[in-house]
């Protein structure tokens, strides 16, 4: 305990998409392993098993199916309340592991049929396409919904499709981040000469730099550590940027827990064979 | 579909079967990155012939968000004299922490106070961002 960081933490800017915070006082590895925690390992929902059964359009099945992977889906209610598929009790899948969506489009016009996100039917309404979540009578800022387009499909064209989504983290499958983009920053000024610049007056400043006009760089600390980093986490939609925060803190907690756990047993079962 | 061939059971001929083959020992699973299989072990303990006071911990299953975190933690604790990581190599998911003590605590007892001192403050800074939360909440209503 006394040799533990006591860090602080202060959120900059919180909006639907995005989340700003410091966290102070603390290591760059505890900074990095968070940022990387945040990217890899936060559960979301994604489309993981797809059952083709009609697909007369120009795009082969693996490609249809590869995109419906991609297409983020609501997990903030949801994810929890799932058990993980590897861990269920069931054969394959499940109420109590997965969610069901169904896709069934057919193309009956002269003119070509968009099969967009808006098409697929979801068995549990907290887990829609994130692009659903937005009300036909409300759009995406620029007049037009913003649906993801799955498929073209011509007159006669039928796709149909069964789906289930599971939860799961990107270490398995990108699809599963909920970030977009994770912003991480630390001595904006180049104080600890982390980087070396030829001219660093070419460089534009940083928006946390605390350089006067005409200084391109901060006086060099030689006994500098890095302790303040700027984080700027953008969700994709499927989590909340909040909720990408917080459980991704839960989440590197359990695994020092889990690791601990497992070292407990392991000095406990040497202890035993040298007794 | 086409059903159970009887020679190369799912695969329909023998180009298949080898195109899998090679497809499969090429390309592991995504979740050997993360997956401890029943026979596994999460984490072994090796102590070092050639010096004293001196273990290398082999976390299976694991990257540099745990090594890097434990190694930067290990050189804050007391009686510590060496502290390093590696993960032997990129395709296995493996990471080796190597800890030296100078003798008045074992290099084991060192490792499991960088994980108890890692846990609290990963609980602090936990706690301090569900306080900054509701504060900022507040502040929005």
């Amino acid at each position: 305990m006394p040799y533990a960081n006591q860090p602080t933490l202060k959120i900059l800017e919180l909006t639907d998409e995005n989340i700003k915070f410091i966290i102070e006082k603390t290591d760059l590895a505890v900074a990095n392993s968070l940022r990387r925690v945040f990217i890899a390992e936060v559960c979301t929902l994604a489309i993981d098993w797809v059952q083709i059964q009609q697909n007369t359009s120009v795009l082969i099945d693996e490609f249809l199916s590869h995109r419906m992977g991609l297409i983020p889906l609501t997990s903030d209610e949801i994810v929890d309340q799932l058990q993980n598929f590897r861990d269920c009790s069931c054969v394959d899948y499940c109420r109590e592991c997965s969610v069901e969506l169904t896709l069934d489009v057919r193309c009956n016009e002269e003119t070509p049929r968009h099969v967009t996100t808006r098409d697929l039917i979801s068995s549990n309404l907290k887990c829609i396409p994130v692009t659903s979540k937005v009300r036909d009578h409300e759009t995406h800022g620029d007049g037009s919904p913003d649906d993801i387009l799955i498929c073209k499909l011509r007159k006669g064209q039928h796709l149909k499709m069964k789906m289930y989504a599971r939860k799961g983290f990107s270490k398995e499958h990108n699809k599963w981040s909920p970030c977009s983009a994770v912003g991480f920053e630390y001595d904006p000024d180049n104080a600890l000469r982390h980087t070396t610049y030829p001219m660093a007056s070419e460089w534009p400043k940083s928006d946390y730099s605390e350089l006067e006009e005409e200084q391109s760089q901060a006086v060099y600390e030689v006994y500098g550590k890095p302790e303040k980093f700027w984080y700027n986490i953008e969700s994709i939609g499927s989590l909340k940027p909040e909720n990408i925060v917080l459980t991704g803190l839960q989440v590197l907690k359990k695994k020092l827990m889990d690791l601990q756990n497992h070292f407990n047993n392991e000095i406990a079962k040497e202890a035993l064979y040298i007794g | 579909s086409s059903g159970i061939n009887a020679e190369y059971g799912e695969f329909q001929t023998f180009q298949h079967y080898l195109i899998q083959i090679n497809l499969r020992m090429n390309c592991p699973d995504t979740f050997e990155h993360f997956l401890l299989h029943g026979d596994e072990k999460k984490i072994t303990v090796v102590p070092d012939t050639k010096v004293p006071n001196a273990a290398s911990f082999t976390l299976n299953k694991e990257d540099h968000t745990l090594g890097n975190l434990i190694r930067e933690q290990l050189l804050h604790e007391p009686h510590v004299v060496f502290a390093g990581y590696k993960v032997p190599h990129p395709l296995v998911a493996e990471v080796v922490i190597r800890v030296q003590t100078d003798g008045e605590i074992s290099p084991q007892n060192a490792f499991s106070s960088a994980l108890t001192d890692l846990i609290s403050e990963v609980c602090l800074l936990e706690e301090r961002y569900k306080a900054a939360l509701r504060d900022k909440r507040d502040l929005n209503n």
